[in-house]
């Protein structure tokens, strides 16, 4: 445990906009490097107080920007030129300067390139901009300084080394500092260091006493001396450093004396102290790297393409070149009287070469890269802006923090999630209890149906539900019910035992939790009238139903996740001496006395709110003896001055007690209270519920249904903080396509529905709840409860949903890399045929497990069975383990992995997979900042894997193919009319009407289809996760679809070339006998190939937004005026002479009027009827979607239709599951019985801080007034 | 972190829930089923046939005659000559006969047409100075390196018009003649107005001179002639003082570069005024006689005299007519496989009843 939290702390985190610690840095912090600082620079650093610096130091001011204004030209420059195409056009541009090479002019290529780099340009410059803003914001912050012997208000940007600098409550610290002194007792102060290491409880610091009492300005002014520390590091958790006071001695300082920047001061009036690295120098700024660039596989693919292209143009280019040295061989030097040959290097090769190749260049879409960029810029804002994913309660939108992955998301086959914060939210709410064989609360029924059809707003007090919402608790004691009285003493346990501080604020109680857990108790308690109120260092304050008690506090027995439970002695009002103890059930009936009462009556209702997906956790209690009391006190105090292993004996000590408290009393234990247990229901979907804005719509509310659903389903899965996670979904779809997605009903639909796993399940957003859930039990029956106890050897595999629960069972065996070995092998065989195809199984396995089974031999063994399972959980790893599976799933799979999760320990993970998730929850900003999209619910994945993945992957693809269309088809037509023109490298356009072609002409469709284009709504897209598979299995985008397109644009341009050659060769196209030139052919086919082109873009739309006709028509218009002005350019504006009048006479050329009718239709009616015959004959799925959809036709029966035999079954069954209204826990009752159960309940609390727990709570007197500077 | 959130309001980041920005812009989704493609094929197929067989009736109704004279009947003498080069300037005429069966009615055109001549190609066409032809009197004397080598006499003059292009310049001149019962006569025939409006007044322009008495050899004094030419530019036409210079016609019509090897170019216009060519050209014999400059041998060329009537889309052309007439067709051929395609896989009543119920059976309890 340790050792896992020591990791998560390592990673840290990067300022505002800053990323994170990189990857490999958890790597070596991993693998064992201690984090260290180096000795030598241990003294590095001399600080001066209330005196100028000696040196100088860096000053404040962060920046975490990519360009200044001087180098922005130079870098952005590199950064494009870099990029291979760019390179391409560049060196094309320099090689027109060559004179008489090109046949294009000298600065066809140039302009357009610049065009290009312009926009790419402004984009830097809107995103650089934005991290300016973003930086300035952070350096204009205000915080106080002393200077010239008065407290100041200064900004960020001025804070400087030496100085002494008080924050308030909910400041953030400005630069990193030395505590001296704080409001607080003995100097301590709170701080929150989710910016830094996402963590979110709360920390405790301390100042040196040497300096607590220096609390007034004069005392803080007469401070002098030196402090000397170790030069700038990247590690959080270390610090070393010296105060040397004038007459004093010196005082040695560690990392428990620091607070860091971006970390936040809770709970703390005011914190003063001494500034000793700043800006970049401080250990947030230190450990912001740059994320590892992720590039798409479309990306990938599409440089393969592009590389295609190439080779093709070098071929054609060599062709043109063959062709024009037969051709000059053929017409010598006299033949061609009329040339002049003499000098002329037209007939070298190799200059020809050049020629081709600077005449075919275009092939290349120039504007491909920056179009994709621009394109998927905009899709990233769609990503921003989306009204769905944006969070309410904490104002988060989603944000995508890079644009080259958006196609990624559409095609997502292996998830990764994170299981706790990720899954859960963190959030907590005492929703249900169980008093002496009591149930109290109600936890509104979600699985309801009234959320499918009611499209009104739901009244919100039926969902208004964090708080506890049963009277009957309440009546029941007024009405002197039979367990009135253990009610109350439920309700005073959880109002006493914590170490929950209050705090008043303006006749509000605010309760200063370091653990969520212990908040929500102590928050429904004071609910139901048992108000905690405040803490002396002896005593706790509360109210029961109105009356003031005081408890004295004699002894706190700290929580440790060993320990699984914490507890208190009280001396109660009335002189009892007590032990209230509360924590995980397992533990707690492991103490109880076999005649407590309400024992089974207990745990079925725990079975029953664990079947809920709550949260539990048991109260006991016991009284002391005083003779039994007074002797373990005797030997708690000798062992907490023991110096070693203190820890260790203090927990032995605890147990002891709790011991005690068993034997001591057992009838009276059993007797009066039985272990009580409240329900505790994560659940921020509520919050989002109740304060949602009256736009809720339909879906909305589906999905928050959904939403608690999954996330009910999962809390169970929280077992003792493991984290499990799944390769899942993955297959989905992966071999037999979407009918295979609607067939699986395999563990992970319960847990943790996204995307691609939804494709599996979802037929109706229910069916969670439903599910007669195999992964309930099997989250329950918990393999990894028995590799709790028995250690690393087990892998339990659990099959199929009939033999929920059952096992394998773990086997032990004394060494485990055998063992595992041995499990993993039988696995395998077990499996039989099937083992490399999805089965009905779910693979659990722990850390310590895992370690073996990703130990080189058994790697492919392991990932093989992993493979044949639908759902892989992993509890219990490392950070690095996380990774090391996803790296391995990438590496052996060629699919695309996603991982999601919320904390600094998913940051590897995140980072190494594909497409990185980061939830902008609670649990702080790391895995966020190293993620690539951030969403501040887990259930917002849905939507931006099922649409904005889906769509972005077929728009970008959809582009992509687009361009390389165009292009073919205008400059194949080159390579054409090279052979009727001796392959003279003579162009058939104008030479600026080609290079505006892609800049202008036919810029606007490929955008268009990139950002608007819609295949189907987005409803259906999330209502029929079965269209994801299209995406998914890149049906839309592979080697077969590229060639597809350039062959079909191949026919186009003969078309389009042929045609016109045709009807014009007999050069008497007006009516007035007048004769042509070869651009006025030239126009004309230019014309048909911008309408066929620009049509042929509305024929990829499935949507026509305004947008697509504006893109569509006009694009056509443009061209036609600019032709028409530039026909008249000449000889005004000197250039394109040829171009004189060509507008007005091709206007009045009836063959190209006859022509335009026919040459676009000949060309796009066989894609026409190509693609209405497909349709007919064999109906995709999106397409019989649309159809419906486009004739307003509920579609859900096409996705039911579309498949056939076995699978309609499958699907069949499902939906009746779906309609079915079975309570969720009716399926699992069986195994829920059968099953060894246990609960998760843990603390995230800090452990072993810098200050224990027993000592905050005493250094503690909330009765009176803090000191105030 | 360093987000302002404190001045602003709860749902300060809260996305516009604007249709642009939801992705709800209203769209059309067009369906290319087979129930919305076939009307459209049958009606394009339709529309394509009649506008085929329309075309076709047209371009029946015009008559065209190609009569190539490369070194048929006394031409061959001539094309004998021009195989030396040394005889470039001594002159040759010829005479071809040929026989017009039916009227041409209407306005005819007299074409002269080079077969295997390439007007395409990059190095020769590139060889002009547009600048010098615009009448830019700094280009007339000092011509755009573009027209290298045509760019000096062997005087060390610039050449105007400089350049390939012009140098190449097709030099036959023709006399068309009828010989009816009354005779033999001249067919008249417009030698001006053959060019593109603009290229006349906009795209060649002679030099301008302050003093408009100048004679226009005076203009182009201390310029060459181009080295194929037998004539400087100033005394194209001997007949027409105003056709002269970089105006001329023959020149504008030659500088319109052609986009294929075979090409032919407007030499004049019947002059209708005259009987007893009102109606057009009478069916007859005629001649032409043939002042034969231009040297075809070298580039395995030919020449040819075209006399065309045009209709209202210009002159006849098969391929447009035919093209219409294939294409009605193959849509329609298409229209028809894909109802038959239809029929077949998606019967009509099926699709309107069949994809609203769905069927899913009752699962079996597992």
């Amino acid at each position: 445990m340790y050792f896992n939290r020591r990791s998560k702390k390592i990673h840290s985190e990067g300022g505002p906009s800053c990323s994170s610690a990189g990857y490999h840095k958890a790597d070596d912090e991993m693998s064992g490097t201690t984090s260290q600082a180096d000795p030598t620079d241990a003294t590095a650093r001399t600080i001066l107080l209330n005196q100028p610096q000696n040196t100088k130091f860096c000053d404040n001011h962060v920046s975490t920007t990519k360009y200044g204004v001087l180098t922005f030209l130079p870098r952005f420059l590199y950064e494009q030129i870099r990029r291979a195409a760019n390179a391409f056009f560049l060196f094309i541009a320099l090689m027109q300067q060559i004179p008489d090479v090109s046949p294009t002019g000298r600065y066809t290529t140039l302009v357009p390139l610049i065009f290009i780099l312009t926009v790419a340009g402004i984009k830097e410059i809107i995103e650089d901009y934005q991290r300016h803003k973003a930086d300035n914001t952070v350096n204009k912050k205000k915080t106080t300084v002393l200077r010239n012997g008065a407290w100041q208000t200064v900004i960020w940007k001025q804070v400087a080394v030496g100085d002494i600098v008080k924050v308030t409550n909910g400041q953030h610290l400005p630069a990193d500092m030395v505590i001296v002194s704080s409001s607080e007792p003995q100097a301590m102060c709170y701080t929150e260091t989710s910016n830094l290491d996402g963590e979110t409880n709360l920390k405790i610091r301390q100042g040196l006493p040497l300096t607590a009492s220096l609390q007034s300005l004069e005392e803080l002014m007469g401070l002098s001396g030196r402090l000397e520390c170790e030069e700038p590091n990247r590690h959080l958790y270390d610090f070393t450093g010296t105060l040397y006071l004038d007459n004093q001695n010196a005082v040695p300082l560690g990392p428990d004396q620091v607070l860091l920047r971006g970390a936040q001061l809770r709970n703390t009036q005011w914190v003063v102290g001494i500034i000793v690295y700043t800006g970049h120098d401080s250990k947030l700024m230190q450990n912001s790297t740059k994320a590892p660039l992720k590039r798409s596989n479309v990306e990938r693919v599409t440089n393969v393409q592009i590389l295609v292209l190439f080779c093709i143009l070098l071929v054609m280019a060599l062709v043109s070149s063959i062709g024009a040295s037969i051709w000059n061989k053929q017409h010598t030097e006299e033949a061609c009287w009329y040339l002049s040959r003499a000098g002329d290097i037209s007939t070298n090769f190799w200059y020809n070469l050049l020629t081709f190749i600077i005449l075919y260049n275009n092939l290349i879409p120039i504007s491909l890269l920056v179009t994709l960029e621009v394109v998927k810029f905009t899709q990233a804002l769609f990503i921003n802006w989306d009204v769905e994913m944006y969070y309410a309660e904490t104002d988060t939108p989603a944000m995508a923090r890079t644009s080259n992955l958006n196609e990624e998301l559409g095609q997502v086959k292996y998830l990764f999630s994170d299981k706790t914060g990720t899954l859960t939210c963190n959030v907590m709410h005492f929703k249900k209890c169980t008093i002496a064989g009591i149930t109290y609360g109600h936890f509104p029924d979600l699985d309801v149906d009234r959320s499918i059809e009611d499209f009104s707003p739901l009244p919100s007090s039926s969902l208004n539900s964090t708080e506890f919402d049963d009277p009957t608790l309440i009546q029941n004691i007024e009405k002197n019910h039979p367990t009135s009285a253990q009610i109350c003493e439920f309700l005073t346990m959880m109002a006493v035992c914590h170490t929950v501080v209050p705090e008043r604020e303006e006749d509000q109680l605010i309760y200063q939790a370091s653990s969520p857990d212990e908040g929500a108790l102590v928050k429904g308690a004071k609910g139901l009238g048992f108000v905690f109120t405040a803490r002396t260092p002896g005593s706790v304050i509360m109210e029961a139903r109105g009356k003031e008690k005081s408890f004295e506090l004699l002894n706190v027995l700290e929580f440790s996740s060993n320990r699984k439970r914490m507890s208190v002695v009280v001396r109660t009002p009335d002189g009892k001496l007590r032990l209230y103890c509360k924590g995980a059930d397992n533990v707690i009936f492991e103490r109880l006395t076999d005649s407590s009462q309400y024992k089974e009556l207990t745990m079925a209702h725990l079975e029953q709110f664990a079947t809920e997906g709550l949260r539990t956790l048991c109260f006991t209690y016991v009284d002391l003896e005083e003779g039994v009391y007074q002797e373990w006190l005797k030997e708690y105090t000798r062992i907490s001055t023991i110096i070693k292993d203190r820890a260790q004996k203090l927990e032995d000590c605890y147990e002891l007690l709790e011991k005690v408290r068993v034997k001591t009393g057992p009838e009276r234990c059993g007797e009066r209270t039985g272990p009580e247990r409240c329900g505790e229901r994560t659940g921020p979907e509520r919050y989002g519920e109740r304060t949602g804005p009256e736009d809720r719509s339909r879906g909305r509310v589906r999905r928050g249904v959904v939403r608690g659903r999954v996330r009910r389903g999962v809390v169970r899965g929280r077992v003792r903080r493991g984290v499990v996670r799944r390769t899942g979904p993955e297959r989905c779809g992966e071999r037999t396509g979407p009918e295979r997605c609607g067939e699986r009903k395999g563990p992970e639909r319960c847990g943790e529905r996204t995307g691609p796993e939804r494709c599996g399940e979802k037929t109706g957003p229910e069916r969670c709840g439903e599910r007669t859930g195999p992964e309930r039990c099997g989250e329950r029956t918990g393999p990894e409860r028995c590799g709790e106890r028995t250690g690393p050897e087990r892998c339990g595999e659990r099959t199929g949903p009939e033999r929920c629960g059952e096992r394998t069972g773990p086997e032990r065996c004394a060494c485990p890399l055998q063992a595992t070995r041995a499990t993993l092998t039988a696995h395998c065989m077990s499996l039989g045929d099937s083992l490399g195809k999805e089965n009905e199984l779910a693979l659990i396995i722990d850390g310590q497990t895992l370690k073996y089974a990703l130990s080189f031999e058994l790697r492919q063994a392991f990932l093989d069975l992993a493979l044949s399972c639908k759902a892989v959980i992993c509890c219990r790893v490392s950070p690095l383990q996380k990774s090391e599976i996803v790296d391995m799933v990438k590496k052996h799979v060629k699919a695309i992995t996603l991982a999601i999760g919320d904390g600094a320990n998913d940051v590897g993970m995140i980072q190494t997979a594909h497409v990185g998730v980061g939830i902008s929850g609670n649990e702080g900003m790391q895995a966020t900042n190293s993620s690539d999209y951030s969403i501040a619910q887990f259930s917002y994945l849905e939507k931006l894997l099922l649409v904005h993945g889906a769509w972005s992957y077929n728009r970008v693809t959809k582009c992509i193919l687009y361009c390389f269309y165009k292009n073919v088809v205008l400059y194949i037509i080159e390579l054409w009319f090279a052979f009727v023109n001796g392959f003279s490298g003579q162009i058939l356009f104008e030479r600026w009407c080609i290079g505006l072609y892609n800049v202008i002409f036919t810029a606007l469709p490929p955008f268009t289809l990139g950002i608007f284009d819609r295949p189907c709504s987005q409803q259906n897209m999330l209502r029929f996760p079965q269209l994801y598979s299209i995406t998914q299995n890149a049906e839309g985008f592979n080697t077969k679809v590229f060639w597809g397109h350039c062959i079909n644009a191949l026919i186009h341009s003969i078309i389009l070339f042929w045609f016109p050659l045709k009807v014009l060769e007999h050069d008497s196209p007006f009516n007035n006998g007048h004769g042509t030139d070869y651009l006025f052919v030239g126009n004309i086919v230019y014309t048909y190939v911008v309408v066929t082109v620009c049509l042929k873009a509305g024929m990829e739309t499935t949507a026509w937004t305004r947008f697509s006709h504006l893109a569509v028509w006009g694009s056509m218009i443009l061209w036609v005026l600019f032709f028409t002005v530039y026909s008249a350019f000449w000889p005004s504006i000197p250039i394109a002479p040829d171009m004189q009048g060509q507008a007005d006479r091709v206007m009045h050329c009836w063959h190209f009027w006859l022509g335009l009718v026919l040459v676009p239709a000949a060309c796009l009616l066989k894609d026409f009827a190509w693609n209405a015959g497909r349709r007919t004959v064999k109906k995709s799925l999106l397409e019989e979607v649309q159809e419906l959809e486009a004739r307003a036709v509920d579609p859900g029966a096409a996705v039911l239709r579309d498949a056939s035999g076995r699978s309609l079954n499958e699907r069949a069954h499902l939906l009746t599951r779906v309609f079915r209204k079975t309570p969720s826990n009716v399926g699992c009752k069986n195994s829920v019985q059968q099953s060894n159960v246990s609960h998760g309940y843990a603390f995230s609390q800090e452990e072993h801080g810098v200050v224990s727990q027993s000592q905050v709570c005493r250094s503690y007197n909330t009765t009176r007034q803090r000191p105030s500077v | 972190m360093g987000k302002a959130k404190a001045n602003a309001g709860p749902l300060a980041r809260r996305p516009d829930n604007s249709a642009f920005k939801q992705q709800r812009l209203p769209a059309w989704s067009p369906m290319l089923t087979a129930q919305t493609v076939l009307p459209f094929f049958y009606g394009m197929a339709i529309v394509c046939v009649l506008l085929g067989v329309w075309l076709l009736v047209t371009v029946q109704n015009t008559h065209e005659l190609k009569v190539d004279y490369t070194h048929t009947g006394s031409c061959d003498k001539c094309f004998e000559k021009r195989k030396d080069r040394a005889n470039a300037n001594q002159s040759c005429n010829c005479t071809v006969v040929f026989n017009i069966e039916n009227t041409f009615k209407g306005d005819v055109f007299f074409y002269y047409g080079l077969i295997n001549f390439h007007q395409n190609l990059r190095q020769y066409m590139d060889s002009r100075d547009d600048g010098q032809m615009i009448g830019r009197n700094k280009n007339l004397k000092n011509p755009s390196s573009y027209c290298e080598p045509f760019i000096k006499d062997k005087n060390g003059l610039p050449i105007a018009p400089c350049g390939a292009v012009a140098n190449s310049m097709f030099n036959d001149s023709f006399t068309l003649l009828y010989h009816s019962a009354a005779g033999s006569r001249v067919v008249p025939l417009f030698r001006k107005g053959i060019t593109w409006y603009t290229d006349k007044n906009v795209k060649f322009r002679n030099p301008q001179v302050e003093n408009k008495t100048l004679t226009l050899a005076q203009v182009f004094e201390g310029t060459g002639q181009p080295l194929y030419w037998q004539k400087p530019v100033y005394d194209l036409d001997p007949w027409d003082r105003n056709n002269n210079g970089f105006i001329n016609e023959d020149l504008i019509v030659w500088m319109r570069e052609a986009a294929f090897p075979n090409f032919k170019k407007l030499y004049g216009v019947l002059n209708r005024a005259i009987e007893p060519f009102t109606d057009g050209l009478p069916a007859g014999n005629y001649s032409v006689l043939i002042s034969y400059n231009f040297p075809v041998e070298y580039f395995q060329g030919r020449k040819e005299v075209v006399l065309s009537t045009v209709s209202w889309f210009g002159g006849q052309n098969n391929f447009l007519p035919v093209a219409y007439l294939v294409t009605g067709c193959l849509i329609l051929l298409l229209a028809v496989i894909l109802t038959a395609v239809w029929w077949k896989f998606d019967p009509p009543v099926a699709t309107a009843a069949g994809c609203c119920e769905p069927t899913p059976r009752e699962a079996p309890p597992h």
